[in-house]
């Protein structure tokens, strides 16, 4: 037990550390790729050291929700990454793939409330833009990750390991690809850099946000990213079995950051969609997932 | 006549009920004393009908009270098996805790009849009570309609407005119909005449052919689918509910529709037993049909009550889905996965009642407290109702299907459920199926979490948009004390949902032979407690490093000074999904252009968007036309003559006897 509580311990710490990393090296091959020189390396952690340094300011019609949100959203995205084994360990057993699908719910429900909670109509569409994206990638991540789940016979998160390595795999991952590029707000679906009013989705929730509280929403955010990829590492692309730990963790880092470099070349050669094509491309998105577990059956 | 305990606390219980109608009688002139009389009279019963509910659920023999006969033929009988226990359980929790709501709530209708209200409330308990208890079918239509006329005042409580009589008339003549098909699935059971007992309905049934049986499953389908609201059945829930007060609502929306449930699984799968494994393929789809339609046109509500109306449809259609699952495992002779499902669904029946009780008690302390249910109107009221707030919010989390509150608990056994049918691999189809109604299930949740988002967001955050919410007090204390316990329930059982399922697995294998289920484990305990100590870790670094000490600012409004007016409004927040679902929904919207139009500036343009039921328009509409012309064409046998009715009285029996010789 006491080892299971030092692994989850450990697994917040690695997660909160990697988050930023991966995000810089995103932004990083996002600016090679548009003949830029792009922030440093390490500017996502500048940033988190600067954010964490200033002083929160609220509006003055909000009350604790606004308070409590970057709290809830950071614990809940943990707790999601906790969940997810990084080697062949155990992990804490707290859940499976459903709890893992709606403690992100939770922390966007939560989101969304403080997004109107100060009254400015910029927080407002972003909170209901986020809701309309949110109704239309949860049922394709739950096609996509329940096919594997029913591959593998269990919901469980140790259970489903590797279970895309099948010729029906690659359908799935492309569909589940579509829904990590959407979870973490990245174009097509909405861009992360914009600040833009009137395109913003996630950064329009955050609009109020200032200081400490912003950096860790900004924080949960990264740490969401990295959840993603090192689930669809988990589900298409483990380590073999046998490999240390050390090794594997390694591996796991290498194979989150070539993820992001495919996000970030998806990221640079499409262009951002408008809002109301979005139900298309979640529907492409839902053919592969669909595709894949009819071919599973039927092969 | 009454050999034990338990009968004679029933007959008690049954008395102060009566004594609770009656009583209140006498103070007629004294609206709080006949208040306080009729409800806390009830309250007391209610604490009785638990203690023989939660008794009934975990004993091994049915508690049997017998009043003797009634009606030739016909014995009252009252008999609490588990599944009358959990059915028990629920009515006389909730009712409890509304019982003690209506003293505070009731005084904002101190210039109604307050007596006669009580008069209908207490029977209207009492009917669901035995209906969920008798053992006898006739019993059971008698009780079904006596809760139907109770719950029919109750609705027309205001049966001054318009509206409200047009929702009672449409409330009595809907359930009314569903009643017509209960009584033919009981006949068909029935079956010559060897009485009306379930034992006996049971021991019919048996000898029954699979078409039979077949007609029997879908007329109990559309009966009882009628009573709890199932699409198309449910035109006249979101009439209803608004129309009843806030307390009543809570009762019907979070108990009676239940009564619904009950009766399709005393029928279905008590009496009727095992089917063909499209029966519970056509109840699943039924389910997420009403789940993903409910949730839609919820979403598209402003007034707080109907949203919440259509919610129960949306619950009812994922209770289907639980029940759906489980007929169809059983069909594939797997009784003990059968009996998990259908403990998910009573789970979900469970809490259902618990959450949706609770968002109509605290939509009522809004109501008390503005005197609105729109809520265009609303906003603010978190600072001014910080308690009702917060019980509201925990309603939200829990019809939202969110850890970890009680809605996800029941969620998760139901996928796990919809999964066991696609693990078997029995064919294919029902593979993918099993898959394909998690996926609809996702989407509900979905849209449920965005519609709560909505209906917490605009009514309780930012800016008030009234006087009428500026103004808002927090509401009496009995009222927000009985709403607390109904919180505390959806997170007690949200952390510790092992305890209930395996109590209601209990229930489900008395009604599924051969079916052990071995100790059900969950993940909800260890993953709340994680949660909650990462939640309270960080609150407490995040004290440490001062993120809690906050600057407090205007809102940046591009340069203007940020009021009501330039907030988000429900509307706008559910236009993006009016717009994403417009095939489904197809809103109409007319735009007006008034004064002249210069550019820039000097005109008004007036924007309307309307969402119409679709199932009205398609459905219900062309129904009664063909029923008018159809009609029109009758009326000329209609003369209005005495001798040519007569004259039809003669021929009929002419045809009768012609037809019995």
């Amino acid at each position: 037990m006491a080892v299971k509580i030092l692994i989850t311990l450990g697994q917040f710490g690695f997660l909160i550390l990697i988050a930023p990393l991966v995000n810089g090296i995103i932004k990083k091959i996002k600016a090679f790729t548009q003949c830029r020189r792009g922030p440093a390396l390490l500017q996502p952690y500048f940033d988190m050291i600067k954010f964490l340094q200033r002083e929160p300011v609220v509006s003055d019609h909000t009350s604790w929700v606004t308070q409590l949100t970057p709290i809830i959203c950071l614990s809940a995205y943990l707790v999601a990454g906790s969940l997810v084994p990084l080697w062949e360990h155990e992990s804490l057993g707290t859940g499976d793939i459903i709890a893992l699908i709606y403690l992100f719910a939770l922390a966007r429900f939560f989101l969304a409330l403080a997004a109107l909670e100060p009254a400015s109509a910029f927080g407002g569409m972003g909170s209901s833009r986020e809701m309309m994206i949110t109704s239309l990638v949860e049922p394709v991540m739950v096609a996509g990750l329940f096919g594997l789940a029913v591959v593998a016979g269990t919901t469980d998160l140790n259970g489903i390991r590797g279970s895309g390595q099948q010729p029906a795999g690659l359908l799935m991952f492309i569909g589940l690809l579509i829904v990590a590029v959407a979870e973490t707000g990245r174009i097509p679906v909405d861009n992360p850099d914009t600040h833009l009013e009137l395109t913003m989705v996630h950064e329009g929730m955050l609009l109020e946000y200032a200081g400490k509280q912003v950096g860790l929403l900004h924080l949960a955010a990264m740490i969401k990213q990295v959840i993603l990829l090192i689930l669809l590492v988990h589900l298409f692309w483990p380590q073999n079995t046998g490999t240390p730990a050390y090794l594997a963790l390694v591996f796991m880092v290498g194979k989150v950051i070539g993820l992001g470099l495919v996000l970030a070349m998806v990221e640079s050669v499409l262009a951002k969609m408008r809002l109301f094509k979005l139900p298309e491309l979640m529907a492409g998105g839902m053919a592969f997932c669909l595709l894949a577990i009819v071919s599973t059956y039927l092969i | 006549m009454f050999s034990d305990i338990q009968g004679n606390l029933m007959v008690i219980m049954m008395l102060l009920y009566l004594i609770g109608a009656l009583l209140p009688f006498l103070y007629k002139g004294n609206v709080r004393l006949s208040l306080v009389t009729g409800c806390i009279t009830g309250v007391i019963a209610s604490l009785l009908g638990l203690g023989l509910g939660i008794e009934a659920l975990f004993s091994m023999e049915a508690v049997k009270v017998s009043f003797g006969q009634v009606l030739p033929g016909v014995e009252l009988t009252v008999q609490i098996d588990r599944l009358s226990g959990f059915f028990l359980t629920t009515i006389c929790l909730v009712t409890f805790l509304v019982g003690f709501y209506s003293l505070g709530y009731m005084k904002i209708y101190r210039h109604e009849n307050i007596t006669w209200w009580n008069f209908c409330y207490n029977i209207f308990i009492l009917s669901m009570i035995l209906v969920v208890t008798v053992n006898n079918a006739i019993v059971f239509l008698v009780f079904w309609e006596v809760m139907t006329l109770a719950s029919y005042f109750l609705v027309t409580f205001e049966y001054r407005s318009q509206q409200v009589r047009k929702a009672g008339f449409i409330y009595i003549a809907m359930t009314h119909l569903g009643t017509v098909f209960i009584i033919g699935a009981f006949l068909v059971m029935a079956k010559g005449f060897g009485g009306w007992g379930y034992e006996t309905l049971a021991s019919n049934s048996a000898s029954l052919s699979t078409i039979d049986k077949s007609i029997v499953f879908l007329l109990a389908l559309v009966g009882f689918g009628t009573k709890a609201g199932v699409v198309p059945l449910n035109v006249w829930l979101p009439l209803a509910h608004p129309a009843a007060p806030s307390n009543v609502s809570a009762v019907m929306s979070g108990v009676m529709i239940k009564m619904a449930i009950y009766g399709m699984i005393r029928v279905i799968i008590d009496i009727l037993g095992p089917g063909p494994a499209w029966w519970g393929g056509l109840v699943l789809t039924i389910g997420i049909i009403s789940a993903v339609i409910g949730v839609i046109y919820a979403l598209m509500e402003h007034d707080l009550k109907r949203l919440l109306a259509f919610h129960s449809v949306e619950n009812i259609g994922i209770i289907l889905m639980g029940i759906g699952t489980s007929l169809v495992l059983y069909a594939w002779s797997m009784p003990v996965l059968a009996a998990i499902a259908l403990a998910a669904g009573l789970f979900h029946v469970f809490n259902h009642a618990i959450f949706k009780s609770l968002l109509f008690l605290a939509t009522g302390s809004i109501y008390y407290a503005t005197h609105t249910r729109d809520i265009e109107k609303l906003g603010g009221l978190i600072k001014r109702m910080p308690q009702t707030a917060l019980l509201f919010l925990i309603g939200a989390i829990s019809i939202s299907a969110i850890p970890p509150f009680n809605g996800f608990a029941s969620e998760y056994q139901i996928y796990q459920s919809l999964l066991n049918i696609s693990y078997l691999n029995v064919s294919g189809f029902w593979s993918i199926a099993g898959i394909l109604a998690c996926v609809a299930l996702a989407l509900t949740g979905a849209l449920a979490a965005a519609c709560f988002v909505k209906a917490f967001g605009i009514s309780f955050l930012a800016l008030p948009r009234t006087k009428k919410s500026a103004r808002a007090r927090e509401v009496p204390l009995s009222m927000r004390l009985s709403m607390a316990p109904l919180a505390a329930f959806c997170l007690v059982l949200g952390i510790f949902p092992q305890v209930a399922m395996n109590a209601l697995t209990g229930v489900a294998s008395q009604l599924v032979p051969g079916s052990q289920v071995p100790e059900i484990t969950t993940y909800n305990f260890t993953l709340a407690l994680v949660l909650i100590v990462t939640v309270l870790m960080l609150l407490g670094l995040s004290r440490l490093f001062g993120v809690q000490r906050v600057r407090k600012s205007e809102t940046w409004g591009c340069g203007i000074e940020t009021d009501a007016t330039m907030e988000y409004s429900a509307a706008s927040y559910s236009q993006p999904i009016r717009r994403v679902y417009r095939g489904l929904l197809q809103p109409r919207r007319k735009i007006k252009i008034r004064g002249k139009a210069l550019p820039y500036f000097g005109y008004n343009i007036y924007f309307e968007e309307h969402v119409k039921s679709m199932i009205r328009e398609c459905l219900y509409s062309p129904l009664r036309r063909l029923t008018i012309t159809t009609s029109k064409k009758w009326r000329c046998i209609q003369s209005g003559n005495i001798n040519l009715y007569l004259s039809y009285v003669f021929l009929t029996l002419v045809v009768l006897l012609v037809w019995v010789r």
